[in-house]
């Protein structure tokens, strides 16, 4: 029914194109994703007011890139009076929706834009039982100064009232150009320094409370951890114990009091975990005099950090209790033919450990079900590294030279849609927010 | 050449003097040619001698300045061959921090020197090539540094005579993604940070 309305356009072709990578086979490799088109309810997003349409458009494109649904696209809709105007009128704003006419349409959920010019509201509709499910009244000083984020924020409220899904709209992305902290808005807007720093920094993560990122950097050798206060804006802070020596790849725990990280020792790296609330407490989780362990990343129950060994020769994925002990094998590999994996990452719900591979002198990435540690390949086309988790623990974003330069792209494992997120080349190891407080989304 | 202007004058004093006061002038002595260019002669044999003995002092000078220039010369040379010898960079297989056989003479000849040289100081920073991951590299440069820094210490270089540091991918060495760039670029790098000046070559070199 949805095809046949021949006006509307379902999304299915840039579905396609994204999904290149379930489709484009190199060197003989499978890959596992399964993308069921028609299964996703269809929401439109009906017109707004001339003042509303950009904030419209963010919410429209906020719901698309969610993979939650299909999009019900209107076409050219300045034009589309056949739908009914968007509610100008002072007098008599109306939430009335033919329900009917959306239902012929396929549509499961309408977004509507109504209300009077000083006080407009969206209205979120269900379409195929006729229910009003919520009227959003409408902050016009947060549209009129673009604030984005109270788009963003008013989608993943969407999201969550008809799907009931954890809605990623809030989310920056912090990544690394030319030595310095980024952070872009997952829709690639907003792009900016966050650190200005001159000299050299890797690796940034965000605290879970969103109000931290941990970087590590360089200026004259040694590698320090520093810690920014997103509130305060205020200079970074120097993480305790990592002012000498080498100290990289950090990763919070879960409550954010404690950071594991890689430390250098005397000819190997390690893991080493110290207290951030108390600013004490450096301690050792590993050891290994020929083989360098690195890269930890905790499990969301914080009771398990994975993290990359190369105890037997080449780099590959291990697991180990928080306290270090029971350590084993995480990520399977054929000795001798898998390649080096690198970089694993765990997924805010505990279900998945993402991390990048090399195949045939390539890096692509992986993600591995951690209850039945099976392994399946996402990418296939150009170098894909450094995956990082969405807070839906369904997206992921990573660094991938698909176009011939290094840029961030965000994938939807379920479906295998893509997108690219930057526009500019020399991106390196990005990093996915937690949905993010307001206090830390405001205009800069 | 001034004392022989003061003897001239005094003769022209001496030949005035002989001429009396109001008396018409007697007619001029006889003038003794031999015995002025007797004093002329004597004259240039002093200045001769004057000028010959300016030069040797000169020529002393300048060949004193010249060796000190020629052994300062060399010492700077010495020394800069020693910086150069400490300077050489060691070069690694892929993914390996193993120093490589023909590379371990290298290590020797800085071995003789911080010997040799027993404030001399030391920072080797270990690089990889780009192809392994951003945060592992900088384990491997960890251990590709490590491992120059083992073979000293372990011919017994006290550890803390030699700081190490990686820098894993961030500094390459050669631009490009070819074989022949990375292998330029898994190196370690070795720099001096203290007592570099007036290196002492070791002995039996």
């Amino acid at each position: 029914m949805r095809v046949l309305a021949v006006c509307l356009v379902v999304l299915a072709c840039a579905t396609l194109a994204g999904a290149q990578d379930t489709t484009g086979v190199e060197g003989g490799v499978r890959v596992g994703i399964a993308y069921r088109p028609g299964t996703l309810p269809a929401v439109v997003v009906l017109p707004a007011r001339a003042d509303a349409s950009a904030f419209r458009s963010v919410i429209a494109r906020d719901l698309d890139y969610s993979d939650l649904f299909e999009m019900i696209a209107l076409p050219g809709y300045d034009a589309t009076d056949m739908f009914g105007s968007p509610a100008d009128s002072v007098s008599a704003p109306s939430v009335a929706l033919n329900y009917a006419l959306y239902r012929a349409f396929g549509a499961e959920f309408a977004v509507q834009f109504t209300g009077s010019g000083a006080a407009p509201v969206m209205v979120l509709h269900r379409v195929s039982t006729g229910d009003l499910l919520r009227a959003f009244p409408l902050d016009t000083a947060a549209m009129a100064r673009g604030d984005r984020f109270y788009a963003h924020r008013l989608a993943d409220d969407i999201i969550r009232l008809t799907v009931r899904a954890t809605g990623i709209a809030s989310t920056q992305l912090a990544y690394i150009r030319s030595g310095e902290v980024r952070v872009v808005d997952w829709d690639g807007e907003g792009d900016r320094w966050l650190t200005r720093t001159g000299g050299q920094a890797l690796s940034p993560e965000w605290s879970p409370d969103g109000r931290r990122i941990v970087f590590s950097a360089q200026e004259d050798g040694p590698w320090r951890l520093f810690e920014f206060d997103l509130s305060r804006g205020a200079t970074p802070r120097l993480v305790f114990g990592t002012g000498t020596g080498l100290n990289f790849a950090p990763a919070y725990s879960p409550d954010g009091s404690e950071l594991v990280f890689s430390r250098g020792t005397n000819g190997t790296s390690q893991v080493f975990a110290v207290n951030l609330r108390d600013n004490c407490c450096l301690r050792r989780l590993t050891v290994g005099e020929f083989a360098d362990n690195l890269n930890p990343t905790f499990s969301p129950d914080g009771s398990r950090i994975a993290f990359v060994s190369t105890r037997v020769g080449v780099p590959q994925v291990y697991v180990m209790s928080s306290e270090g002990s029971d350590q084993r094998l995480f990520a399977p590999f054929d000795f001798g033919v898998t390649g080096a994996s690198h970089a694993p990452t765990w997924s805010p719900d505990g279900q998945w450990l993402a991390f990048h591979r090399a195949v045939g002198g390539r890096f692509q990435v992986f993600v591995m079900d951690v209850r039945s540690e099976q392994v399946r390949q996402l990418t296939s086309t150009g170098v894909n590294t450094d995956p990082t988790w969405a807070p839906d623990s369904r997206h992921i974003a990573f660094r991938s030279t698909r176009t011939g330069t290094g840029q961030m792209w965000i994938m939807d494992i379920d479906t295998g849609r893509i997108r690219q997120v930057t526009r500019r080349g020399g991106v390196r190891l990005p990093a996915w927010s937690p949905n993010l407080p307001a206090a830390m989304t405001s205009v800069p | 050449m001034k004392r022989s202007t003061v003897i001239l004058v005094g003769l022209a004093v001496a030949t005035m003097g002989a001429c009396g006061g109001t008396p018409p002038p007697p007619p001029p002595a006889p003038v003794n040619q031999d015995s002025i260019d007797a004093e002329r002669v004597r004259l240039d044999s002093i200045r001769r001698a004057e000028e010959a003995r300016g030069d040797s002092i000169r020529r002393a000078e300048e060949a004193r300045r010249d060796s000190v220039r020629r052994a300062e010369e060399a010492a700077r040379r010495e020394a800069e061959r020693l910086r150069n010898v400490i300077a050489e960079r060691v070069y690694f297989d892929f993914d390996k921090s193993e120093i490589r056989a023909g590379d371990a003479e290298i290590l020797d000849h800085k071995l003789a020197i911080l010997r040799a040289n027993s404030q001399l100081r030391i920072r080797i920073a270990g690089h990889a090539d780009e192809r392994g991951s951003d945060e592992y590299n900088l384990a491997l440069g960890n251990r590709r540094a490590n491992a120059a820094k083992h073979y000293l210490v372990s011919r017994g270089i006290d550890a803390s005579r030699v700081e190490t540091v990686s820098f894993g991918e961030e500094r390459p060495a050669a631009s490009g993604s070819t074989e022949e760039a990375w292998a330029q670029n898994r190196r370690d790098e070795f720099e001096i940070t203290a007592g570099g000046d007036g290196l002492t070559a070791p002995s039996g070199e």
